[in-house]
C-alpha cells in the first residue's frame, strides 16, 4: 500500500476545483506564450521583408506583453501547478515525476532557453539587426513549442497510457495514443490565443493609425485559419480516448458533456467570427470585441481542460492510480486490512465526533472521498446521498463502481464502510452531540456480501449492454 | 560513513542527490542576487543619503533595479530543476512538509507574483515621480516578499526532517520549531546572499568600469567590499550560532567525516572572498584577477554549504528507507535524451549570447 499523506480540508470547495482553477489559468497563459512565439516570428518576417511596415512596432509592443504576462504569471502558475498538484494528489504528481523525470528535466532545459532567448530579445532587440532579432525569436518559438511537446506527452499519458501499461518503457508512455491529436490541437489553440491577444494589443497601440491597425489585424488573423482543422483534431482525440471516458463526455456525465459543449460552442463562435469576419471580410475589431473573443477562448480552454481532467475518472492515471490515490492492485488488500490502518494522521477537531465509529467514518471519508467530494459543499456527499435510506447507502457505496462507473471501488473493510455511512448520516443530521454506534452484526454481514458481489475490479460502463444481450439470448 | 557525502550512498541515491544539490546551488546563486539585491534597494530607496548623487542613483542600486526582474526570472527558472529532483530524492518528506504548511506554503506563488511586478515597478520611470514614502514602501514590500519566501522554504526544510511530529503538526497547525531555529538558518543564507550578490555585481560593474570616473568607481568598489565583508562576517556569526545551538544529532552530522570536507571548503571559500575584497578595497577599483578570486571563493562557499546542508539532512533522516525509490527512478529511461538536449540547448543558449554580442557591435536598424 502507498504512503498516506496528510489531507487538507478546503471547506465548501473540493480540492479538484482548486487544481482545475490553477491549471486552467496556467494552460491559457502557457499556450498564449507558445502561440506568441510563432506569431512574433511571422510578424518579424513580414517586417523584414517589407510586407508590413508596422510589423516591427507590433513585435516590440507584443513582446512586452508577453514578458509581463507570460514570463511572470505563466512561469509562476507553472510552479503553482506543481504545488497545487502536491496539495490535491501527491501520489499522482509523484507518479508522473517518477516515471518521466528526465523528460521533465528536458522540458526544463527548453524553458531555460525560452527565458534566455526571450530576455535577450526583450532587452536588446531595439539595438539588433533584423536577422539577429529573427534568430532570437525563432529560438524562443522553438523552445516554447518544445516545452508544449514534452509536457503534452506526460499529460496525455495520464488518460491514455497505451502500451506503457505492458512495457513500462518511456517512449511507449510518451508517444501514447492521444499524444499527436492532443499536441496538434494544443498548437492550434496556442496560435488562436496568440492571435486574439494580438488583436487586443493592436488596439492598444497608440503610435499607428486605424489603417495600419487594420493591416496588422488582417495579418495576425491569418493565424486563426488553422482553426478549421480543430473539429477534425477533436474527433481524432475522441476516437483515441478510452471508450468509457468517451461515454462520459458524450452524455454519460452531464457535467462533462456540458463543459464539452461550452468548449465546442465557444470555439465555434470564435472560429466563425474569425474566419468570416477577420480573414474573409478583413474587418477591424475594436478592443471590446477582441477582449470578448479572448474571454470566449478562455471559456473554451477552461471547458476543454475540465473535460480532459474529468474524463480520466475513475483514474488519475489510467489503470495505475484511482482519483483517490489508491492503486487498483491495493483494493483487495485494503478490503482486508482497511484503508485507515496505515494512516498516521488523527482527525482535526477530533473532539466534535460523538463516537469512535463516526470518527473512523471521518477518516474513511478523508482517505477515499475528499479529493473529489466535500461533506456539505461542492459535490457534497450529504447532498448526493440525501435521497438514499441507510441500507441503500450501504449498498451503493459497497458497489460504488457499479453504482457509478466513474467512481472507484470502495477500498476498505465492512466496518469502515459502515463507519462512513454513519459519518454521512451524522453529517446530514447536522452533527448532533450524541450518536448511536451501529454494532448490528447482520448489517456488517450484509455489507460484506455486497462488497464480495461488487468485486475489486473497476466498474464496467457497458453493463447495460451486456445485460440486454443476456436477456436477448 | 567515511567517504565524503554523498559518495557513501548507493549510486542512484548519490547521483540524484548530486544533481539536486548542483541545481539547487545554481538556483541559490540567482536567488541570493534577488534577495540581497532587493534588501539593498529597499535600503537605498528608504535612505538615499545626503551626497550629490543619491545612493539610489549610484551604480550599484541602478544596476540592481535594472537587472532584478531578469534575475528573478532566472532564479525561478533555475528553481524548477531542484524542485523536480527533490521530488525524487525526498518525495515523502517534501510532499508532507508542503501539505502540513498548506496555505502558508501556497502563499509562496502569489507572493512571488506580487514581488515580480513590484520589481518591474521599481525599474520603471513611473516611480521617480512618486513621493519618497511611497517609493520606500514599494521597495520594502518587495524585499519583504522575498524574505517571506525564504522563511517558507526554511520552514519547509525544517518540517521535512521532523517526521515524528507530523501528526501533531497536522492536528494543531503549530510548527514544531522555534523562531530562533528558523532565524539561525535564515541568518546563514541571508548573510551569504550579500557576498554572492557582491561577487556577481563585481562583474556587472567591472564591465563598465572604464566608462566611469574614479570618483564613481572608488566608492562603488568600497561599497561592494563592505557589502561582501559584512555579509561574510554575519555568515560566520550565524554559522557559529547554528553550530552551538543545533541538536546533538545535527551537530554530529555536521562534524561527520562525510560533511567535514564541505565545512573546510566553505571556510576556504570565505577566506578567498575576504582576500579578494580586501585587495580590491586597497586598489579602489575592481580588477579581473581579484574578482575571479572572489567569484571562485563564492562558488566554493555556495556549493560546499549546499552539500553540507544535505549531508546534515541525510544524517537526520532514515536514508536507507529511500534507497529503493531512487533505484526505481534510476531504471526509468530518458537520461540519454536529457544529455543530448543538454548539449543542444546549451549550444542554443550560447548562440543567443553570441547573436546579441555580435549584434550590438553593428549599426542598429532603421526604425
Amino acid at each position: 500500500m502507498l504512503d498516506v499523506f496528510p489531507v487538507n480540508d478546503y471547506g465548501p470547495i473540493m480540492p479538484g476545483l482548486v487544481m482545475a482553477a490553477v491549471a486552467i489559468v496556467h494552460v491559457f497563459l502557457a499556450q498564449f506564450a507558445v502561440g506568441g512565439g510563432i506569431l512574433l516570428c511571422y510578424l518579424q518576417w513580414l517586417g523584414m521583408t517589407g510586407r508590413n511596415p508596422h510589423a516591427r512596432q507590433f513585435v516590440a509592443g507584443y513582446f512586452k506583453v508577453l514578458v509581463l504576462i507570460s514570463f511572470v504569471l505563466g512561469a509562476l502558475t507553472g510552479v503553482g501547478i506543481w504545488f497545487t498538484a502536491i496539495q490535491v494528489s501527491p501520489h499522482t504528481i509523484g507518479s508522473m515525476v517518477q516515471n518521466f523525470h528526465w523528460l521533465w528535466a528536458t522540458e526544463w532545459l527548453f524553458f531555460s532557453l525560452e527565458i534566455v532567448s526571450g530576455y535577450c530579445f526583450y532587452r536588446y532587440h531595439s539595438r539588433l539587426s533584423d536577422n539577429a532579432s529573427m534568430v532570437l525569436l525563432v529560438i524562443y518559438a522553438v523552445a516554447s513549442w518544445m516545452s508544449l511537446y514534452l509536457i503534452n506527452g506526460i499529460l496525455s499519458w495520464q488518460l491514455t497510457p497505451g502500451r506503457w501499461l505492458e512495457t513500462h518503457t518511456l517512449f511507449d508512455g510518451f508517444y501514447n495514443p492521444s499524444f499527436w491529436p492532443s499536441l496538434l490541437f494544443r498548437t492550434v489553440v496556442a496560435m488562436t490565443l496568440a492571435s486574439l491577444a494580438a488583436c487586443v494589443v493592436i488596439n492598444l497601440m497608440t503610435s499607428v493609425d486605424r489603417e495600419a491597425k487594420t493591416s496588422l489585424m488582417n495579418r495576425v488573423a491569418e493565424l486563426l485559419i488553422p482553426m478549421v482543422i480543430m473539429p477534425g483534431l477533436g474527433l481524432w482525440f475522441l476516437a483515441v480516448m478510452p471508450a468509457d471516458s468517451r461515454s462520459w463526455v458524450l452524455g454519460g456525465s452531464p457535467a462533462m458533456m456540458l463543459f464539452l459543449n461550452i468548449s465546442i460552442g465557444s470555439s465555434l463562435a470564435i472560429g466563425a467570427y474569425a474566419l468570416l469576419g477577420l480573414v474573409l471580410q478583413r474587418l477591424f475589431i475594436n478592443t471590446a470585441t477582441a477582449g470578448l473573443l479572448l474571454l470566449l477562448a478562455f471559456g473554451a480552454t477552461a471547458g476543454g481542460e475540465f473535460v480532459r481532467e474529468g474524463s480520466r475518472k475513475p483514474y488519475s492515471v489510467r489503470h495505475v492510480l484511482y482519483s483517490n490515490s489508491i492503486r487498483p492492485q491495493d483494493v483487495a488488500q485494503m478490503r482486508v486490512v482497511g484503508c485507515t490502518a496505515n494512516d498516521p494522521y488523527p482527525l482535526r477537531n477530533d473532539s466534535i465526533y460523538p463516537n469512535d465509529q463516526v470518527r473512523l467514518g471521518g477518516k474513511v471519508f478523508r482517505r477515499q472521498c475528499s479529493v473529489c467530494h466535500t461533506v456539505e459543499g461542492t459535490n457534497g456527499v450529504t447532498e448526493l446521498t440525501g435521497a438514499w435510506d441507510t441500507n441503500q447507502c450501504r449498498l451503493n457505496i459497497a458497489k460504488l463502481q457499479h453504482t457509478k462507473p466513474f467512481m472507484p471501488p470502495f477500498a476498505g473493510t465492512p466496518q469502515e464502510l459502515e463507519a462512513l455511512v454513519q459519518f454521512i448520516n451524522w453529517s446530514s443530521a447536522e452533527r448532533p452531540e450524541a450518536w448511536r454506534e451501529n454494532t448490528d452484526p447482520t448489517d456488517f454481514a450484509q455489507i460484506k456480501t455486497w462488497l464480495e458481489e461488487a468485486g475489486t475490479a473497476p466498474g464496467d460502463f457497458k453493463q447495460n449492454n451486456k445485460r440486454r444481450q443476456e436477456l436477448i439470448r | 560513513m567515511n567517504l565524503p557525502f554523498p559518495l557513501g550512498f548507493p549510486a542512484p541515491t548519490a547521483f540524484y542527490l548530486t544533481l539536486y544539490i548542483l541545481t539547487f546551488a545554481l538556483h541559490q546563486a540567482f536567488m541570493h542576487y534577488v534577495l540581497a539585491g532587493s534588501l539593498y534597494v529597499a535600503w537605498t530607496t528608504s535612505f538615499p543619503g545626503r551626497d550629490s548623487v543619491s545612493r539610489n542613483d549610484q551604480p550599484i542600486a541602478a544596476t540592481l533595479r535594472d537587472w532584478l526582474p531578469f534575475l528573478l526570472s532566472a532564479a525561478i527558472t533555475a528553481g524548477v530543476a531542484p524542485l523536480l529532483f527533490i521530488q525524487i530524492v525526498y518525495q515523502k518528506q517534501f510532499y508532507t512538509a508542503n501539505l502540513l504548511l498548506w496555505w502558508r506554503w501556497m502563499l509562496v506563488v502569489p507572493i512571488l507574483i506580487i514581488a515580480f511586478y513590484l520589481l518591474y515597478l521599481l525599474k520603471s520611470k513611473i516611480m521617480a515621480h512618486w513621493p519618497h514614502i511611497a517609493r520606500s514602501l514599494v521597495a520594502i514590500s518587495t524585499a519583504a516578499c522575498f524574505v517571506f519566501v525564504g522563511f517558507c522554504w526554511t520552514a519547509n526544510h525544517l518540517l521535512s526532517v521532523s517526521e515524528a511530529r507530523w501528526p501533531e503538526v497536522y492536528v494543531t497547525g503549530q510548527l514544531p520549531f522555534t523562531p530562533f531555529e528558523v532565524l539561525a538558518r535564515m541568518g546563514i543564507w541571508i548573510s551569504d546572499s550579500f557576498a554572492t550578490l557582491a561577487a556577481i555585481l563585481a562583474w556587472q560593474l567591472y564591465r563598465r568600469q572604464s566608462d566611469r570616473s574614479a570618483d564613481i568607481v572608488g566608492p562603488a568598489t568600497r561599497n561592494l567590499a563592505v557589502m561582501a565583508l559584512g555579509g561574510l562576517g554575519l555568515l560566520t556569526l550565524a554559522g557559529l550560532t547554528y553550530i552551538l545551538t543545533a541538536a546533538d544529532k545535527t551537530r554530529d552530522s555536521l562534524f561527520d567525516s562525510g560533511t567535514l570536507p564541505y565545512l573546510i571548503i566553505s571556510v576556504v571559500g570565505v577566506a578567498m572572498q575576504v582576500a579578494g575584497w580586501f585587495q580590491q578595497w586597497r586598489f579602489g577599483r575592481l580588477t579581473g584577477l581579484w574578482s575571479t578570486v572572489v567569484s571562485t571563493g563564492s562558488v566554493l562557499t555556495l556549493l560546499a554549504m549546499s552539500f553540507a546542508r544535505e549531508a546534515i539532512r541525510a544524517g537526520v533522516l532514515d536514508m536507507p528507507q529511500l534507497f529503493q525509490r531512487h533505484a526505481d527512478a534510476a531504471k526509468v529511461g530518458g537520461f540519454t535524451v536529457f544529455l543530448i538536449f543538454t548539449v543542444l540547448v546549451s549550444a542554443a543558449i550560447a548562440w543567443c549570447f553570441v547573436t546579441v554580442h555580435r549584434g550590438l557591435k553593428v549599426q542598429p536598424p532603421v526604425a
